[in-house]
């Protein structure tokens, strides 16, 4: 009997490009990448399906799923982490999370800061910066939440990437990335390397922002 | 033949429940994670904060499921999920994490409407013959069917502007009773006169549908009027008497359609059918009019994971089968 394959699920729902990924220990097999629209909601399940079956592979071959949590659309985030959850637990396979900022600056190994930016709408960005060292991703800032004008105002001294350079009107890297294929790799290293994974029953998006009803009334919660 | 175990998952609005429905009618285990505490300072609610307890709750609530089921994913024959109507952030929370789970297990599936589900959750106890009329009255609803059959439902009427369940929770709020509306009004009203003041019955004689924002106008005009303070003896006499004219146009309305149709059954459904008072003049008029008259037990009113799962029972067993690109809608197909 041939040995069974193990793939690697990549699930990203956070900007308005989505997709799904898988990786098989050595090289991204496949990947989908879609625009979302109102009209057309991500439907990771569905492409899911469409990618293991265009590779006659079968559910019992994922062997780990990994999943951006976030920030980004709220409901995106909600629809890649449900479906994180759900494989997780009902295949009881191991689950990693990452920043949607993080998978975005890991889509660029070069040298230099890196600020992924994410539009937040109503004028404000999330934006996190990164630098590589020896082949190692460090975050240099937390996860943040800026005015435009704050964006602006590092214009030059950062390589801006991300969805959200076009609306914050900075030079940078505005293209789909391949994500989902990024989160696919990460988590197949997680796995090699044995890391602790997240607990899909605990694990939760990082929003950064309060719902509106919670903002303008000063109430948060718990 | 194996009988049947099918999962139901609901979280339309802010209630997160899962059930495990063993063959026909038996709930091996049903949580209902009610949000409303959560939702309280905001006295109604806010959709994004429902989603986002709905994703906290949902892997742990079929956890629990499956654990006092006493039953594995692997046994699990059929999986049902509301899809519609309903508040969409909410919707797609249970929506994606079912066909996770119906995916990665190979599991038949099918999306189910919320509605419907209301209106079979008094099958649970026991069937009831077809046709019958259906009165649905929660939260978001306030509509009258036919149901002809399984799956087979025919909208008489509907609300126009505010559903029942809504005019209680805003009138609740009015009188600074508290939220969720229903159940505190309820409260409030046992302690009052429904006749004391005079309230408006909108019974819309001209048609199946109903009309309650002119009702909760009214309220409003009245506590002005009369000058009644929050926590004073009188707002028990406003919840008495507007309950009463809620109930009264629900009931008149019901028994028209029984006399002009010739269906002597009636299914009262949803989160409002909890209402001590609904309950007990639908009980009082199915005696004096000889009806049937099935009020559902209160842990199947609201909303549950169990009467998702009966709808897609039959559903499944039909044959019918939701495709991956199944989406969520806010409003309801019938
Ligand atoms: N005892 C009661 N009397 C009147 N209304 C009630 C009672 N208990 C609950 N409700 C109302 O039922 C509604 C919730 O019902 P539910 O079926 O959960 O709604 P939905 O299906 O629209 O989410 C709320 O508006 C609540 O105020």
């Amino acid at each position: 009997m041939p040995e069974r394959r193990r793939l690697f699920l990549g699930i990203d729902c956070s900007s308005p490009w989505g997709g799904v990924a898988l990786f098989d220990e050595v090289k991204v097999v496949g990947s989908v990448c879609v625009e979302g629209s109102r009209h057309h909601p991500f439907q990771p399940v569905q492409w899911i399906d469409e990618l293991l079956s265009s590779l006659n592979a079968s559910p019992e071959e994922l062997a780990g799923v990994g999943v951006t949590k976030g920030p980004g659309v709220f409901t995106g985030l909600r629809v890649g982490l449900a479906v994180a959850k759900g494989l997780a637990f009902s295949l009881n396979i191991p689950l990693y999370t990452m920043t949607s900022c993080e998978a975005i600056a890991r889509c660029l190994p070069i040298k230099g800061l890196i600020c992924s930016l994410l539009d937040a709408r109503r004028g404000e960005f999330y934006a996190a910066t990164y630098r590589w060292n020896k082949g190692v991703i460090e975050p240099l800032t937390e996860v943040m939440l800026l005015s435009k004008k704050r964006v602006k105002e590092m214009e030059g001294k950062v390589l801006f990437v991300g969805p959200g350079v076009t609306a914050a009107e900075v030079e940078g890297v505005d293209l789909p990335l391949p994500v989902a294929a990024l989160v696919a790799r990460y988590t197949c290293d997680m796995v090699k390397k044995d890391k602790e994974p997240d607990d899909p029953s605990s694990v939760l998006p990082s929003y950064i922002r309060l719902s509106d009803a919670e903002a303008n009334r000063g109430i948060q919660v718990v | 033949m194996n009988e049947s175990l099918i999962l139901g998952i609901e979280t339309s609005c802010d209630d997160t429940s899962v059930a495990i429905l063993r063959g026909e009618r038996e709930i091996l285990a049903s949580v209902v994670s009610s949000q409303n505490e959560l939702h309280a300072p905001f006295c109604g609610i806010v959709p994004e904060i429902a989603a986002r307890r709905h994703l906290e709750l949902i892997l742990p609530i079929t956890q629990q499921v499956l654990s006092e089921a006493k039953v594995n994913m692997d046994q699990i024959t059929g999986i049902g999920v509301t899809t519609r109507p309903g508040l969409v952030p909410s919707l797609v929370v249970g929506l994606s994490f079912a066909k996770a789970l119906a995916w990665s297990r190979r599991i038949p599936w099918v999306g189910v409407d919320h509605l419907e589900a209301h209106i079979f959750a008094s099958f649970l106890e026991g069937e009831i013959e077809f046709p019958f009329l259906a009165l649905v009255v929660s939260g978001g609803h306030t509509s009258l069917f036919v149901v002809k059959g399984y799956g087979e439902l025919q909208l008489l009427g509907e609300t126009r502007d505010d559903a029942a369940g809504e005019a209680f929770d805003k009138v609740a709020s009015l009188l600074q009773l508290g939220y969720p509306g229903g159940p505190v009004i309820d409260k409030a009203a046992k302690e009052g006169d429904p006749a004391l003041f005079e309230l408006p019955r909108p019974y819309m004689k001209e048609t199946w549908d109903f009309s309650f924002s002119g009702l909760k106008t009214a309220v409003v005009h009245l506590v002005k009027r009369e000058g009644i303070k929050p926590g004073s003896p009188e707002v028990n006499h406003v919840a008495a008497g507007f309950q009463e004219a809620v109930v009264d146009v629900l009931v008149a309305k019901t028994l028209r359609a029984v006399k002009e149709l010739s269906i002597p059954r009636v299914v009262v459904a949803g989160g409002v059918a909890a209402n001590s008072r609904l309950r007990r003049r639908f009980e009082e008029v199915a005696k004096e009019e000889s009806l049937t008259i099935k009020v559902p037990p209160l842990s199947l009113c609201g909303d549950n994971g169990a009467m998702v799962a009966f709808v897609a029972r039959y559903r499944l067993e039909m044959g019918e089968r939701s495709p991956w690109h199944e989406d969520v809608r806010s409003r309801t197909g019938y």
